[in-house]
């Protein structure tokens, strides 16, 4: 081997950085370009997290010794305050970042501007958060310097209002996120409160990387929810997120997956590390609805004009991600419920209080999506059911028979798991007591709650 | 970034057909690698859906773009898994089939690589070997922690596959990026390659005719083939060039 030993990191499970000399990797690990939980493997040798010492010192001596005493301050300070990067530091970083990209293929210099435009956005953002604060006459407790502990932002992040929250996370906790999301302790704190940032604001935290936003999840969650990349799917998906919302054909795209997900589903699957949203999929609802407001003010809608987009159909979209969102926190159905459009025929389904009214729901579809509502219509019978409406109905039973095939272990449109519903179902339909179903569902998926 | 690709497939010594596919087009910057697990009916079909779909699916799109290239994958992935298991329910005799797949795309400077089961890409860079990617197999899972050993089925071999397409509806291919630099050689292979050559034995002869990338996928082959040959061997070579 004639050159010198050269190592090749894994960051976040999803990039590669190098391969590099020892040197090298001394100099990106200082400027913080990876972390403790990334991995490390040099030639023919195996993949080895950089925490794990012993694993370490054996394979890869070399590295092992750069992160003893060696290790920069910055990484070795995982608890206590973390240093926080200036405003100005932070723009001047991108602005380098940005010019050193710039020189490459055109597909790169779009995505640079691109990343230029997201910055922009969260610029924007972040003032406007400022700005919401300043008007609320909030004010800014502690010193500049100082990151709030995160007992005090997790008391902020229950207050019913979270303009307070946001307003401190972006002035005094956002500008370190992207160190906190590289040291594994400082992730595994802060990372609920990051995500409630970001899906509040733009769905994004530059520096964080989506992946971890989102967590690890089925495949069939979206890969990212920022605010951008749900114009982006818009722009990309227009035709056929048109004939989707005018109940055409059951087109599948991020956008019509989005529109046909049962919020109640989505509420029966509260996750570990997050606060709020208690899920990503609800911050994904929470985001495309920020998007769709957007779009409804490009005086393009967000497309082309051969696309179809009309403001009816963006009006459609918007109330039906308003309806979502009034599902998932509980609240009485923006403007009523309006079972004579395609969307709203869904949300009837999903927010009926009762068997009869549930009736009220079915519309005459187009064969080409009766499948989707009659699937909405069995969901909304197994929710009436596991909240003890309609079980013991002889109705609910006529009702669900046939249906029940229509609600397979996965979603027609998103294949978003529904085996816990279908459980539900068939152990009710068996004769058992709808409590002792709910219980036993319950137990056999630890991850989801139906009350 | 120019690349240059080369590829081939072979039987091997001791199976009696070639449940592997392999497709790949410097043009649309795409190639992709698939292996039909053995023991199951219908291997090769999987593999061959595999390899079928993500043409397609690049053959489709006219322009992509970095931020877009990963979803693209993911979608695409997700779409011929279902096709996979769809065509399995249509013919019962090939119910359960299922294939690994590698699926390298390189858009501008970048390589997205999309990888599910343990077919495996390297990375080759001044004469060192990289295995970018993990083998979704009962051994590596258990010795990375990922599996604990009351979920191991008794009597399952390190070997046996935890992730695959076909093997369920849901299917988590990892995505990977890379930025590309002139000189760098991917190596993307079946088990047939790595099974029966150590990393050393083909970092070595990649190294021995590195400037002979066409001929690669063949002296890696019959390498494979002199070691025993028990699988099907597939191998993909891709060399990065400057602009």
């Amino acid at each position: 081997m004639s050159a010198s030993r050269l190592y090749l990191v894994r960051r976040d499970s999803r990039e590669f950085i190098g391969p590099m000399p020892v040197d090298d990797f001394k100099r990106r690990l200082s400027r913080m370009e990876f972390g403790m939980q990334d991995e490390v493997s040099g030639h023919r040798g195996p993949w080895i997290v950089l925490d794990k010492k012993d694993d370490l010192s054996h394979h890869y001596p070399e590295i092992a010794g750069l992160l003893g005493d060696s290790l920069p301050l910055s990484w070795r300070e995982t608890t206590g305050h973390a240093r926080v990067i200036s405003r100005q530091d932070s723009r001047k970083d991108r602005k380098r970042k940005s010019s050193e990209r710039s020189g490459s293929s055109d597909s790169l210099a779009r995505y640079v501007e691109k990343q230029k435009t997201r910055s922009r956005t969260m610029k924007i953002s972040a003032a406007l958060v400022v700005g919401i604060a300043v008007m609320a006459g909030l004010v800014i407790i502690g010193k500049k310097d100082d990151i709030p502990t995160v007992a005090d932002m997790s008391a902020l992040a229950q207050k019913p209002d979270p303009s307070e929250f946001l307003n401190v996370m972006g002035i005094k906790v956002v500008p370190a996120a992207a160190r906190m999301a590289r040291s594994p302790k400082l992730q595994g704190q802060w990372l609920p409160l990051l995500r409630m940032y970001a899906f509040y604001t733009t769905g994004a935290i530059e520096g964080v990387p989506a992946k971890l936003l989102k967590g690890d999840l089925p495949s069939f969650a979206p890969q990212e929810c920022s605010v951008e990349s749900w114009k982006r799917k818009w722009r990309e998906n227009a035709a056929q997120t048109v004939q989707f919302v005018q109940g055409k054909a059951l087109q599948k795209n991020p956008w019509t997956k989005l529109l046909a997900q049962d919020p109640n589903w989505i509420k029966r699957r509260p996750s570990k590390g997050w606060v709020k949203p208690r899920n990503f999929y609800e911050g994904c609802v929470m985001t495309a609805s920020l998007a769709i407001r957007s779009i409804s003010s490009d005086s393009t809608l967000g497309a082309e004009p051969h696309d179809g987009v009309t403001p009816d159909i963006v009006a459609a979209v918007s109330r039906r991600l308003q309806n979502q969102l009034d599902i998932l926190s509980g609240n009485k159905i923006s403007g009523g419920v309006d079972a004579t459009s395609f969307l709203g025929a869904l949300t009837c389904f999903e927010s009926q209080p009762s068997i009869s009214d549930l009736g009220t729901c079915r519309v005459n579809a187009d064969p080409a999506v009766k499948s989707l509502l009659d699937e909405h219509e069995a969901l909304g019978l197994a929710r009436l059911a596991s909240i003890g409406q309609g079980a013991t109905d002889p109705r609910w039973t006529a009702a669900m028979q046939p249906l029940q095939q229509k609600l397979g272990a996965d979603d027609i449109m998103s294949r978003s798991d529904q085996s816990g519903e279908v459980k539900l179902v068939g152990y009710v339909m068996g004769g058992m007591p709808v409590e002792q179903a709910v219980a036993k569902v319950e137990q056999e998926n630890v991850d989801l709650r139906f009350r | 970034m120019r690349i240059r690709m080369a590829g081939a497939t072979d039987i091997g010594r001791k199976r009696k057909g070639n449940q592997d596919s392999i497709f790949f087009d410097e043009s649309l910057g795409l190639g992709v690698v698939a292996d039909g697990i053995g023991g199951r009916k219908g291997g090769e079909i999987a593999s061959s859906i595999a390899v079928n779909s993500m043409k397609k699916a690049f053959q489709g799109v006219d322009m992509i773009r970095h931020g877009e290239v990963n979803s693209f994958l993911v979608t695409s992935i997700d779409e011929l898994n279902t096709d996979i298991l769809a065509r399995g329910q249509l013919e019962p005799e090939i119910e359960g089939m299922g294939t690994t797949m590698n699926c390298l795309a390189f858009v501008g400077d970048r390589l997205h690589l999309a990888h599910i089961g343990d077919s495996r890409t390297y990375l080759v860079q001044d004469e060192q070997i990289f295995q970018l990617t993990i083998d979704h197999n009962v051994g590596t899972f258990a010795a990375r922690g990922w599996l604990r050993a009351e979920q191991v089925l008794p009597g399952a071999k390190d070997e046996a596959l935890v992730k695959a397409l076909g093997l369920g509806p849901h299917c988590e291919a990892d995505i990977y990026e890379m930025p590309l630099k002139p000189g760098q050689l991917f190596i993307t292979c079946s088990d047939g390659l790595n099974g029966m050559l150590s990393d050393q034995e083909i970092a070595n002869i990649v190294r021995n005719n590195s400037q002979n990338v066409d001929a690669l996928p063949g002296l890696l082959i019959a390498a494979a083939n002199a070691a025993g040959g028990r699988d099907n061997i597939t191998v993909l070579v891709t060399e990065v060039r400057g602009n």
